[in-house]
C-alpha cells in the first residue's frame, strides 16, 4: 500500500503545498494574495482553475514562472521533485515550465524570429543539444505557425509589437508549441479571443496534449473548457482552492456564478 | 575649400590627423561635396589627446549627398571639442551619425543651414554605454532657411556610473522655411541611479505651414520585457543584451551598410541578421 502511494507521489510533476504569498511592498502593509494554496498535478493531466477577479489566479501563475515582486511567506512548490521557487525564471523554462502570459509583453526592436530562435536554442543548450541553424529553425517554425494560423509576416515583426489581442495570444501558443514544455500554464489565454481564434488556440493546445505533458488552464469562462476539456476543475477564491471537481464543475460555475462557493467557504 | 567625392576617412590619433591629402586652413578643415556628387566621410578619433579641438566646415552643393560618420573611442581622460558647420544647397541630402564611446569630456556642436529648397538632413547618434564620470555634450542647431526642407534628429544613449549626457536640439524655421518637416527624438537608458541624461528640444518657428514633432524619454531597462525573455529560457545577461540592442536598433540601421560590421563591433553590439 505504502509502495503504491510512493509511486503515485513520485509521479507528480507539480506539487504545491500550502503556498502563502504576498505582493512585495516597502511599506508595512504588504498585501497577502495566496492563503495556503495547494495543488498536485500529474503528467498528462489538464487542470482548469476558475475564480472571480482578484482571487489570486494570475499571482499564482507569476510566482510559478518566477516573476519578481512577490514574497512567499509559507509553503513550498516542487517541480519534478525540485524546489521550483529556488530556480531562476530561465532555469524553470529550461526544466520545462511555460507560462502563456495574460498580457504578452511588446518588445520593440527585438525581431520575433530572433527571439523565438534564441529561446529555443537557449533551452536546447541546457539539454546539451546543438543549436538549430537558420534553415532548420525556419522549417520548424513554419510548421508551428501553420498550426496556430499565423501568417509568416509575424516572424519579421518585433515581438508582439502592434499585434492585436488575438495575435498576441496566438504568438504565446506558438512559443508553447515550439518549446514543448512539460507543464504549460495558460493564464486567461481565452480573453480577447473571438470564436475562431479560440478554436485555433485550443487546437494548438490539444495537439500538445500527451501522457508526459500537463496543463494549468486559468480562465473565467467555461467556453475555453468546451474546447480544451480538463480532467480536473478547481475553483479558487481568496487565494486558495475552495472546490475541486470534474469538467461538470465548470458548467455549474457558469450557471450559478461564484456566490454559492463563497458562502460555503467564507 | 577642397572638393571630395567617394569615400574619405579621417583618422585622428591623439588629436593629429593621419591623412596626407587633407589640409587644415586657418585652424579649420573645409571641404565641399560638388553638385550631384556624393561622399562618405568617416571621422574617427582615438588615443588620448589632453585637449583636441576640431573645427570643420562642409558645403553640400546642389543635389550633392553626404553621409558623415563621426566615431570617437578616446581614452578615459581625453577631451574632445568639435564644431561643425554645414551648408546645404538645393536638393542636397545629409546624413550625419555621431557615435561616442570614450573620452572624459566630449562636446560636439553642429550648426546646419539649409539654404536651398528641398534639402534633407538626418542627424542620428548613439552614446555609450558611458561610464564613471564621463560627460558628453551634443548641441545641434538646425536652420530651415528655404522651403520644403526636412530635418530629422534621432539620438539614443545608455548611461552608467556617474556619467552625464546633454543634448540640445534647436530647430529654427525662418519665414522662408515654408512646408518644412521637422522631427526630433531622443531616448536614454539609465543603468545607474547616479547617471544623468538631459535632453532639451527647442523649436523656434516663424512659419505656420510646417509639420513638426518631437519626443524624448529617459528610463531604465523594461523589467517586464526582461522577465518575458527570461521566462522563455533566455539567460538574464543575454536578455539584457537583446534589449540594449533593440534600444539602439533604429539608430544603428542608419549606418552605411559597408561600415555596419565595423561600427557594431566598435560599439560592442552584434552585427548579425536575426536569422
Amino acid at each position: 500500500m505504502n509502495q503504491k502511494k510512493e509511486i503515485r507521489e513520485m509521479k507528480k510533476i507539480l506539487e504545491i503545498e500550502n503556498l502563502c504569498a504576498e505582493i512585495k511592498d516597502d511599506s508595512a502593509c504588504a498585501k497577502t494574495i495566496l492563503h495556503g494554496f495547494s495543488l498536485d498535478i500529474r503528467p498528462g493531466e489538464v487542470h482548469a482553475i476558475m475564480g472571480p477577479n482578484g482571487s489570486g489566479k494570475s499571482t499564482l501563475s507569476h510566482i510559478l514562472a518566477g516573476k519578481e515582486g512577490y514574497s512567499v511567506t509559507d509553503g513550498h512548490v516542487l517541480f519534478e521533485q525540485e524546489n521550483l521557487l529556488a530556480l531562476s525564471p530561465e532555469a524553470r523554462a529550461a526544466r520545462g515550465l511555460f507560462l502563456a502570459f495574460q498580457y504578452p509583453v511588446e518588445i520593440a526592436g527585438v525581431n520575433n524570429t530572433h527571439f523565438l530562435r534564441t529561446a529555443l536554442n537557449s533551452i536546447r543548450k541546457t539539454h546539451d543539444l546543438p543549436p538549430l541553424d537558420a534553415m532548420d529553425f525556419l522549417a520548424l517554425i513554419a510548421d508551428k505557425m501553420q498550426q496556430v494560423g499565423m501568417d509568416k509576416k509575424f516572424l519579421q515583426r518585433a515581438v508582439n509589437e502592434g499585434f492585436s489581442g488575438g495575435e498576441k495570444k496566438r504568438n504565446e501558443i506558438l512559443q508553447m508549441l515550439l518549446l514543448e514544455p512539460k507543464l504549460a500554464i495558460l493564464d486567461e489565454t481565452d480573453s480577447g479571443l473571438d470564436v475562431d481564434a479560440l478554436q485555433t488556440v485550443a487546437k494548438g493546445v490539444n495537439s500538445l496534449r500527451a501522457p508526459d505533458r500537463s496543463f494549468i488552464v486559468i480562465t473565467h469562462y467555461q467556453r475555453l473548457l468546451d474546447y480544451i476539456v480538463p480532467d480536473i476543475v478547481h475553483v479558487m477564491i481568496n487565494g486558495r482552492i475552495v472546490k475541486t471537481g470534474d469538467a461538470t464543475l465548470a458548467s455549474e460555475v457558469e450557471k450559478k456564478g461564484y456566490g454559492w462557493l463563497e458562502t460555503d467557504h467564507p | 575649400m577642397m572638393q571630395h567625392t567617394g569615400t574619405l576617412r579621417l583618422n585622428f590619433v591623439d588629436g593629429l590627423l593621419s591623412h596626407p591629402g587633407f589640409m587644415e586652413t586657418d585652424g579649420c578643415y573645409c571641404l565641399c561635396v560638388p553638385e550631384n556628387q556624393s561622399l562618405l566621410l568617416v571621422e574617427e578619433h582615438g588615443g588620448n589627446p589632453i585637449h583636441h579641438e576640431l573645427n570643420m566646415e562642409i558645403v553640400l552643393e546642389k543635389n550633392a549627398s553626404l553621409h558623415l560618420l563621426k566615431y570617437q573611442n578616446l581614452q578615459s581622460s581625453a577631451h574632445l571639442h568639435a564644431t561643425l558647420k554645414i551648408i546645404q544647397q538645393e536638393g542636397s541630402h545629409l546624413q550625419a551619425g555621431f557615435f561616442s564611446k570614450g573620452a572624459l569630456e566630449e562636446s560636439q556642436t553642429l550648426t546646419l543651414h539649409q539654404t536651398g529648397t528641398g534639402a534633407t538632413s538626418l542627424l542620428y547618434g548613439f552614446s555609450g554605454p558611458t561610464q564613471d564620470r564621463q560627460c558628453l555634450r551634443h548641441e545641434m542647431d538646425i536652420h530651415h532657411l528655404a522651403p520644403y526642407g526636412q530635418s530629422r534628429m534621432l539620438f539614443r544613449g545608455i548611461l552608467d556610473g556617474q556619467s552625464k549626457t546633454f543634448l540640445r536640439g534647436r530647430v529654427n524655421v525662418s519665414p522662408d522655411g515654408k512646408h518644412a518637416t521637422v522631427s526630433q527624438g531622443s531616448h536614454y537608458l539609465l543603468l545607474s541611479d547616479r547617471a544623468e541624461a538631459s535632453t532639451l528640444p527647442e523649436l523656434e518657428i516663424s512659419q505656420d505651414e510646417i509639420k513638426c514633432s518631437h519626443g524624448a524619454t529617459i528610463g531604465q531597462l523594461d523589467e517586464e520585457a526582461l522577465f518575458y525573455l527570461c521566462s522563455r529560457g533566455i539567460g538574464p545577461d543575454h536578455a539584457e543584451k537583446m534589449l540594449r540592442q533593440a534600444f539602439v536598433a533604429d539608430v544603428f540601421e542608419n549606418i552605411p551598410s559597408p561600415l555596419k560590421p565595423w561600427l557594431f563591433q566598435q560599439m560592442g553590439y552584434d552585427h548579425e541578421s536575426p536569422v
